[in-house]
């Protein structure tokens, strides 16, 4: 991978501490996929940003091979790679997903 | 899928049969990747794009759920990145 698109994503992983890169946007989710993390981050109840791949061609083929994942949605926190929808969903049926988002237990 | 003429008439540059993976072919790359493993690979829309795998192997044994995905997707390769849309994947250690 080349080093500017290495840099780029390095500084888009920091750009909030809960990210979530997309295909669309937290308004229009361009994927059911995507949409379904969207409602998960929301019931979480945690501030989050978003990126749309889409829009970024470049990002979208680099942020795959940075994380060794070829599919989206992707979900960080910290800059560290949570999981795509199955495990994001997974983690939050069984209550774990907060905890990771540093959500204080209530 | 076969292509064809379009509407316009014009003949679209991919006219030659492409050929879509098949649950099998997905099954068959999981197995040979995780010998011991139990695998079922489901076409959830029938299209041959969009599927649903639960694997189950000892490979598993002490990785995490990301690193067992990631597994999972460097077996099937090359088809994750152009064929397969969309794949809903479970992993569970034998």
């Amino acid at each position: 991978m080349a080093d500017d698109i290495r840099t780029r994503i390095e500084s888009l992983l920091t750009t909030g501490k809960v990210m979530l890169f997309m295909k669309g946007t937290r308004s229009f989710p361009a994927c059911g996929f995507s949409n379904t993390v969207v409602q998960i981050l929301k019931k979480e109840g945690v501030a989050f940003e978003t990126f749309n791949i889409l829009a970024d061609p470049d990002v979208r083929q680099g942020l795959k091979q940075y994380s060794s994942w070829p599919t989206y949605p992707q979900l960080y926190v910290d800059g560290k790679f949570v999981g795509g929808c199955d495990i994001v969903t997974e983690m939050h049926q069984n209550g774990e997903l907060g905890g990771v988002l540093g959500k204080k237990p209530s | 899928m076969w292509g064809g003429r379009r509407i316009d008439g014009t003949t679209p540059r991919h006219y030659f049969p492409v050929e879509m993976p098949s649950p099998d072919t997905l099954k068959s790359l999981l197995v040979a990747a995780f010998p011991d493993a139990r695998v079922e690979v489901t076409d959830l829309t029938g299209t041959k794009d969009h599927f649903q795998a639960v694997v189950v192997t000892r490979a598993f044994d002490g990785k995490t759920r990301i690193e067992q995905h990631q597994m999972v997707y460097a077996a099937l390769g090359d088809l994750m990145a152009g064929d397969i849309h969309a794949l809903a994947l479970t992993t569970r250690v034998s």
